[in-house]
Order: structure tokens, then sequence, then C-alpha cells
């Protein structure tokens, strides 16, 4: 980072670089002209100059010395030699000097001023003037020294002309050179300053840059050290990889997490020492992601995956990666956190929320079996109760058992209501889907309510707005909410009336919305109260309320089913006072009227006599039915279990079998098959279930089992004659008729359908072999499944109880392969001996049942 | 005026006629004196110096125009040719013209004392016989004010100074 910093030099400073260059460069030329200068200075002797053109006058006035001896000599008497030798030497050297004159360079400045031109060219006349006469011989020499002298003389003006003429030219010259030396200097000195004042300036705006960068380079040191130190103090462990997958950087929290120093894992591949063999593949792949190759490149992403300590233990981690790009470097950020401490929470959570929902379970489970208790005994009371009524006269003694059969009816009520919550408490409230015509089902509620409402004096209404009200719904659940509002409204008000109105119109889709309202003339609900009403043992403090019985559950009923059932349910003041119940409802608008619905409204219909098998292994309730049916004219053929029942149904042909559903040995729904399995007409016989298990689930199985109706126990003389009197003119229907109708099969011992199509793949004797082995199978494992508990062997448990799964899973068999499952989660999770034992008790008795069925079935099948 | 000039102009034409044979006898006889420590003085003529080791060298001159060739020995030559020891010369031109030269001069490839320009002897008005010549146009440093009176023409007499 700091090499970026010093190598992006500023502009001005490359400017100021670039101009000390130019400087630099100039000052060079500039100098070196200068010296160049300063070597003319001394190679042109100026000096040498003014000694020649000096010396020229000295040389002439030298000559002339020599001619005027020479002449002076002449004149004397002693005349030889002649005395021209001096004369002759003092001509050449004059002559060698006018010479240098004409030819020397440093005279050329001379020579190219005008004036000195002439002078050199009168000297050179001169010259060859003189020359003429000197170079003859010495008598003729002797004879032309006036002449001489004169001609010598005439030229001494030019000389001295011309020495003059030197001097002030050569000081000119010189004067100019010197002009010229100094603008060299002043243009060197001006070119020097300007260097170091540029050099200065750069030398500032570089001390500066450096102190910047200085600056930069300690702040990047700081927040260096205050990410390390930030890496250090994170609790979460980070650890940087480089585009190699090489670990370059790991912080005290990853030192402490996987046990690794530091030291120990620069440069180590990250997936050697910190990921599971196991997730090695997803790691690869993430990395590749990350980098920014493969399909489908991220930039960040949040994972649980799992880690490996250096002592080679694995641990869930939260892994939060980000790939970081810097120019063209990439490389990945890891955080990582433990997550063992949340796992561990998280699965207490889960475990507190299983054990919770256990507990809820068999609570409703126990509420369940409670109220079906409750029932059988209040069956056999009621029922007895209902005979003493029929068969007694003292009128005394009438009220008497009325008032019985009342309380037993009251306390039958709350048992229901208790079974309804806890089964709307667990949210499995199953509706059927029957066409059911709203009005029937409110005339029928009407008829029931009558009596209460007779006894009081009060008037009951039913007003029907709109079109025809028939729907695909659950009679019996509509019915229920209708019996619970007029029941109380009519329980409520002393006098007046109670009216019924339903409103129905069409809305989109073929759907129909319903209104019910309930309204009376009663006390009516104070406003504060209205909100409250329709929770759980809500039982409003009035004189009314003590005068009445109930378990103040039926308001928070209704409401759930009305919710159940996707509608919505509110109270207001009805018009004059009282209260006005508002139950709105959307149902799909059906083709044709349930014939079942409004069946139960003919209690005094008189049937024509029946022969009736009546299947039942409680002798109470034998006893009970017989004695209802006989009563009513009825001819009764009992037997006390399954088999009897199939046996006798296949010797003679009743007009209907009354079967009742729980037996041991074989029971209803397997004789209801077994005798569906038999040729007509006694395969065809009209089959009426008798049941306390009112949940859909089990009526479904009842109808597929080939059960026409079902009564729910306690069996009442009236339901019962209602049933009969239809047998008289009976002929199959394609349907099955309940209470309630549902598809779900999950609590079968089998699916007999899945059975039978088994069966239909294959021989009988296969089929048979089959059957065996499964039956052969449960036999053996579920006793292993009991000693695998007893020595704790919570593996072996729960690979015998999926093993077990898998082969009675075939079967449909619901009940077994729930309990199954639930015991393998149990044995997972490593559950309580005693919820494991709790599992296995359901185990064993769902495989008891699922092999009798088996065994018992299986050949009616194949 | 004008007769005189014609009568010049005649006197010019004779001067080549017998100047010049006059002039070439004339300057045989010049020799140059070399006088040592002894103050024996030894005169070398032409022939003389022309025996010792020739050195010559083409160089221009600031009294001369354009590149000449100079033909003579080189100082050092003479000085030893003529036994010479001491730090300082003394060199005598015919005009009386001296100038003092320091013996370290005398080195190969330094001045030598022409006595031919262009393979010709040189006449006293040519500034012959004998002149002391550095090869100006070999180095700067023989372009200098010094060397320039260093270089004395017709050269007469050179002399040990004690």
């Amino acid at each position: 980072m700091t090499g970026h910093f010093c190598c992006r030099l500023p502009a001005l400073q490359v400017l100021l670089a670039a101009m000390i260059l130019a400087t630099a460069i100039v000052s060079i030329l500039v100098g070196s002209r200068l010296a160049e200068g300063l070597r003319d200075l001394r190679q042109v002797p100026q000096d040498n100059v003014q000694w020649a053109l000096a010396q020229l006058e000295v040389d002439h006035v030298r000559f002339l010395n020599a001619v005027l001896r020479a002449r002076e000599r002449a004149a004397s008497v002693d005349r030889t030699p002649l005395p021209f030798k001096e004369l002759r030497i003092r001509f050449d050297i004059l002559y060698s000097r006018i010479s240098t004159l004409s030819e020397g360079q440093v005279f050329e400045e001379l020579r190219a001023s005008p004036d000195g031109f002439a002078t050199i060219e009168r000297l050179q006349e001169f010259l060859a003037e003189t020359a003429t006469i000197v170079d003859r011989d010495d008598g003729v020499l002797l004879g032309l020294l006036p002449d001489l002298l004169q001609i010598s003389e005439e030229a001494f003006p030019h000389i001295r002309g011309l020495s003059l003429l030197g001097i002030e030219l050569f000081a000119a010259a010189a004067d100019r050179q010197r002009a010229e030396l100094e603008r060299q200097l002043i243009l060197a000195a001006g070119g020097a300053a300007t260097l170091v004042f540029l050099i200065l300036t750069f030398l500032m705006l570089t001390l500066r840059e450096h102190r910047l960068a200085e600056r930069r380079r300690e702040e990047i040191v700081r927040s260096q050290a205050r990410l390390n130190s930030v890496a250090r103090a994170s609790f979460d462990a980070i650890v940087v990889i480089d585009r190699a997958a090489k670990i370059a950087e790991f912080n005290k929290a990853a030192e402490d997490m996987f046990g690794y120093t530091k030291g120990e894992v620069m440069g180590q591949s990250i997936a050697e020492l910190l990921v599971p063999a196991s997730r090695r593949t997803s790691h690869r792949a993430r990395l590749l992601r990350l980098f920014g190759e493969g399909d489908d490149p991220i930039d960040a992403e949040r994972v649980e995956t799992l880690a490996v300590r250096r002592d080679g233990t694995e641990f869930p981690i939260e892994l939060s990666v980000r790939s970081i790009r810097v120019d063209t470097d990439v490389s990945i950020v890891a955080f990582v956190r433990d997550i063992t401490q949340q796992k561990a929470a998280a699965r207490a959570v889960e475990e507190a929320r299983d054990r919770a929902v256990m507990a809820d379970q068999a609570k409703s489970r126990f509420v369940a079996v409670m109220s079906h208790e409750m029932r059988t005994p209040l069956n056999g009371l009621v029922g007895m109760l209902d005979l003493i009524h029929a068969g007694t006269t003292d009128p005394a003694q009438r009220e008497r058992v009325e008032i019985a059969i009342t309380s037993g009816e009251i306390l039958k009520q709350h048992v229901d209501d208790v079974l309804d919550i806890a089964q709307l408490e667990s949210n499995r409230m199953e509706l059927a889907d029957h066409p059911t015509d709203m009005v029937a089902v409110a005339e029928q509620v009407l008829n029931v309510v009558r009596v209460d409402a007779d006894r009081k004096g009060l008037r009951l209404t039913l007003t029907v707005n709109g079109m025809a009200s028939v729907v695909c719904a659950d009679p019996h659940r509509i019915r229920q909410v209708l019996t619970n509002l007029t029941g109380n409204a009519v329980k409520f008000t002393d006098e007046g009336e109670v009216g019924v109105e339903i409103e129905a119109r069409p809305v989109a889709g073929g759907e129909l919305a319903l209104v019910l309202r309930v309204r009376d003339t009663g006390p009516g609900i104070p406003e504060a109260e209205r909100g409250r009403i329709f929770d759980d043992f809500v039982m409003l403090e009035s004189d009314y309320d003590r005068r009445t019985s109930g378990s103040g559950l039926g308001l928070a009923i209704t409401r759930r089913i009305v919710e159940a059932m996707g509608g919505a349910i509110s109270v207001e003041e009805a018009t004059g006072g009282g209260s006005l119940f508002i139950v709105t409802l959307t149902f799909r608008q059906a083709e044709i009227a349930s014939e079942w619905s409004a069946d139960d409204t003919a209690l005094d219909q008189i049937s024509d006599s029946c022969d009736v098998l009546l299947v039942e292994d409680n002798a109470i309730n034998r006893e009970v039915v017989r004695r209802m049916l006989e009563s009513a004219g009825h001819t009764v053929t009992e037997a006390v279990n399954g088999f009897e029942g199939v046996r006798l149904a296949t010797t003679r042909q009743f007009d209907i079998v009354l079967m009742d559903v729980s037996m041991p040995g074989m029971d209803g729904v397997e004789a209801t098959k077994a005798i569906r399995g038999l040729p007509a007409p006694h395969g065809s016989v009209r089959i009426v279930g008798l049941t306390a298990h009112a949940l859909p689930a089990e009526q479904a199985r009842f109808a597929e089992a080939g059960m026409d109706e079902c009564l729910v126990k306690p069996i009442r003389l009236s339901a019962l004659t209602a049933v009969l009197s239809r047998t008289s003119a009976w002929s199959r229907p394609g349907g099955f008729v309940g209470d309630v109708n549902a598809t779900d099969s999950e609590d079968d011992p089998i699916n007999v359908e899945t059975m039978s199509e088994i069966a239909a793949t294959m021989s009988e004797d296969e089929f048979g072999r089959l059957i065996a082995r499964i039956t052969d199978e449960l036999r053996e494992v579920v006793p292993q499944l009991q000693s695998a508990l007893q020595t704790d062997d919570l593996g072996s448990l729960a690979g015998l109880a999926h093993r077990l799964t898998g082969s009675v899973g075939l079967f449909g068999a619901g009940d077994l392969t729930a309990a199954l499952s639930d015991l393998e989660t149990a044995a997972k999770l490593e559950k309580p001996s005693v919820e494991l034992e709790a599992c296995l008790s359901r185990v064993r008795s769902a495989s008891e049942l699922t092999v009798t069925v088996l065994e018992e079935i299986s050949p009616h099948l194949a | 005026m004008i007769p005189r000039y014609l009568a010049t102009m005649l006197m010019l034409g004779a001067i080549f006629v017998f100047g010049g044979l006059r002039q070439s006898h004339a300057q045989s006889d010049m020799g140059l004196s070399v006088v040592g420590h002894s103050s024996a003085s030894q005169v070398f003529s032409l022939a003389d110096l022309q025996r010792l080791p020739v050195t010559e060298f083409e160089t221009s001159t600031i009294w001369t125009k354009g590149v000449h060739r100079f033909t003579g020995v080189s100082l050092a030559d003479l000085l030893a040719a003529a036994d010479i020891e001491g730090d300082t010369l003394k060199a005598i031109a015919a005009n009386d013209y001296s100038v003092e030269i320091p013996t370290s001069d005398a080195v190969s490839g330094g001045p030598i004392v022409a006595y031919f320009l262009d393979g010709q002897p040189m006449s006293l008005r040519n500034k012959g016989p004998f002149w002391i010549v550095y090869p100006y146009d070999r180095s700067a440093d023989y372009r200098s004010e010094t060397i320039y009176t260093r270089s004395i023409w017709q050269l007469v007499q050179i002399r040990v100074l004690p």
C-alpha cells in the first residue's frame, strides 16, 4: 500500500522536476557558451594585437633610423662596406610585420573595416615600392636613399593611423566581448538562481510529501494495529485465506477454538486442518463460488456447518464468509462461531417442547379414554333406565326414572363436552363433508329443544330467508352448534320466544354464505361479558347460571367448531333486549339433500319387525340392545364375538346386523369385512356399527370395512328404532352413512385396500407366506425390542424399530407404524426409559392387534 | 603622384626579377645561435638543423592565413643536441623581441624550431629563417596568450638563463 503512495508523485512535483531538468539543460548550454566565450577570450590575444600594432610603429621608426644611419655612413669617408645590412634587416622586419597585419587571423577585424583595409593596401603598396629599392644592388640603393627616406616618411601617417584605428577597433571589440560575456554571465547566474529556486521548491514539496506519506504510514500502522486488536479481541474466530486457500490470518479466538497456534497454521491448507472430511466437498464448492468461479459466484454466505479441532473433535459452527477483492487479488475472510451451546440449548428447548407435546397428548388420550370408559357404563345405565321406564306404569316411579334418565343424559353431555374440548385442543377436529340441509338440521334441533321450551312456555320459531340451503358440510357439527345456541337460549329465557333464522345467499365459486341467527328474549349478556363468553369454562354469575347445570364449555366448543369450519361467531344485544348470536359460515353448495340429516327426527316411527343379528361381546350391552329391539317387536339373534357373528351371518339371512366395533379376537370391523366377503345375499346384508368411537377417522374405517351406518354408544332406543325403521325398505345404498365421515385411515391396524392390492398380485399361498413372514417377524422382533431396552442398547432399539416400521408400513398398519416410529425417535433422542417403556408398550399392543388382524383377515383377502 | 605610382609599378615588376635571387642568397648565411651555461655559443646553420631529427606538423596560427605545414627540429631535440640544461630559456629575435620559455615546454609533441613553411625555407620577411611554432591546433593549451608570446619568429638566438 505504501508503495503505491511513493510511486504516485503529485503532478506539481512532476512539473517541477521537468522544469528543473529544462533549466539544468539551459544552464549547461549557457555554461558551455560561457566557457567557450572565456576560451575565446583566452585564445584571442588582444594584448598580442596591441603589441603588434605598437611594434609596427617601432619597426617603422627603426627602419627610418636605419635608412638615416645608412645615409650618414654613405656620406662619410668610410664607405666600405656599404652600411646597408642593418637597413635591409630592418626593412625585412617591417615587411614581416606588415605582412602579418595583412594576413594574420587576429587582424581580420582590422582588415574588415574600410579604413583599415585601405590603410593596409597603402602600406602594402609602400612595402612593394620600398622593396624595389631595398632589393637593388648596394650601389643603386645608395643612389636611391633619399627616395627611400622620403617614401618611408610619407608612410608614417598611415602607420600611425592604422595603429590608432587598431586600438579603436580592438577596444570596441573588447567591449563587445565583455558585454557578451557579461550577458552570458547574467544568463548563467539567472539560470543558476532559477535552478536553485526550483530545486529548493522541489525539495520543500518532497519534504512535505514525505511528511504526509509518513503521517499516512503512521495512520495505516495505527489502523492496522487497531484492526489487529479488534481481530484479537473478537470472540468469533477470524480466519483469512488467500487465493490458494492457504491460511493467511488466524486470530486469538481461532487459536482457542481450533487448538492450533497461528504460527502452525499460517500457509497451511484450511481444508486439511479445519474442515472435517465429511464437509470438504461442500467446502470446496463454497470456496469456488466465493472466488468468483463456477456457475453461481457469491460474495458472502452464512451457513451452519461443522468444523474440526486439532484433537479431531467436530463441533457445530456458524460460518460467515465474505470474499475480499483488492485489485485482482481475492482473499476470503471467515468469521467462525462455535454454536455448540446454542445447538445444545435449541435441542433442550426442542426436547422440552416434545415432552410438553407428549404430555399434552397423554392428557388428551387420557381424557378420551376416560370419556370412552365412562360412556360404556353410562350406556348400560341409561339403556336399563329406558327399559324400566317403558315397563313401569306407576307415575311416581316413572318420574323418578325420568329424572335418572335426564341425569344420565346430562352426565353424557358433560362427557361429550370434555371429549370435544380434548379433540379441539389437539386440533384434531375432523369435519365431514356431507350434503346437509340446513333447514332440516335446524328443525331437528328445534324438535330436540322443544320439550324444554314447551315446559317453560316459550315459543320456538324458525325463519328461512333466501334460497334452498343444502350445502356440503358436517351436519353433526352444525347440529352441535345450533343445539348449543338454542339450548342456551331456552335455558336462559323464562318467557317470550327463541327464534332461529337461516339466511343463505350465493357467493362466488358455487358457494353459499350462511348466516345463522339465534335470538332470545332473555336477560341478555352484559356488554362487558360479551368478549369473554366464548372462552373455556365461563359461567356468568347470575341466578340463571345457578339454576342451570353446565360445564361452561358449551360456547367455547361452539366457537371452536365454527372457527374450525372457517366461520365466525359473535353476540350482540337483540332488539328489545335478549341476546342475538350470529354465526357466519361459507359452504360449497350440495347437489342433493342428505338422507341421514333429518332421519333422527323420526322418533316415533313404527318399524316392521326385523330379524336382527346382534354381535356384541359385552354381555350387558348385548342384553340392553336385545331388550330394546325385542321391545320394539324385532327378533334378535346374539353372537358373542366376531367369529360367531360371521358364522351366523353365513348360515342365515338377517335383515340387519348390529355390529359392535370393539371386540376381542375378530372385532366388528373385521367381521364386517368377512361378511362383505360372503356371496350374496349373505354378503350384502345391512350392517350397522355400534361404537363408542365418535372420531371421523374411525367412522371412515367402518365405512371402508363395509358398514352402512353407525350408531354411537350409548345406544338409545329412539336411535335404534329409527335405524330399524329404515331397514324395512332396505336396499343397500352406494354410500356409507355415519355421524361423521372421514378418509383418514391412519389408525388402522392394517390398510385393507393396500392389503387387497398386495393380495391381488400373488397367489393365495404366496400371500399367506408373506403374511406369515410378517407376523413371524413381529413375534420375533418385539421381544428383541424389549431386551434391547432392558440392556439400554438404544442403537439396536432404534434400528429394530426402524426395520419393523418398514415391514409393517407396507400393510398400512397405521397404529403400529406410528408407535414404532415414535419408539425409534425416542430411542434416537435417548429419552428416559419410562418414555421408551411407554412407546414400547404401545408397540406391543399395536403389534398384537396387527398380528391378529393379519392372521384373521388375510384368508379372506386372499 | 601619378608618375611615382607608375615608377612604383615598374619597381614592383623588377623586384620579382632581381629581388628573389638576392634574397635567397642573403638568407643562407644566417644561423641560430644557442648559448648554454658555459657561455660557449653554438651556431646551428640551416643544414645543421636539418641534420637533427625532423619534426613536422600542420597547424593554423593566429598570424597567418589558413593551415600550414611547419617543418623543423623539436625544441627538445635541439636542446639535447646542444647539450643544454636549465630551467628557462631566453629566445631572441632579429627584431629584438625576446621572450622567456621554460624548458618544461620542450616536450615531445610540443614546440619546434621551424625552418620550413610548407616545405620552403622562410625568409626574414616571411618570419624566417627560424620560428618557434607550437602545435596550436593540437591542444587548447597551446592557444593561450602565454604560448603566443613564446611563439617567437625571426629567431636568432636561444640562451639558457642561469
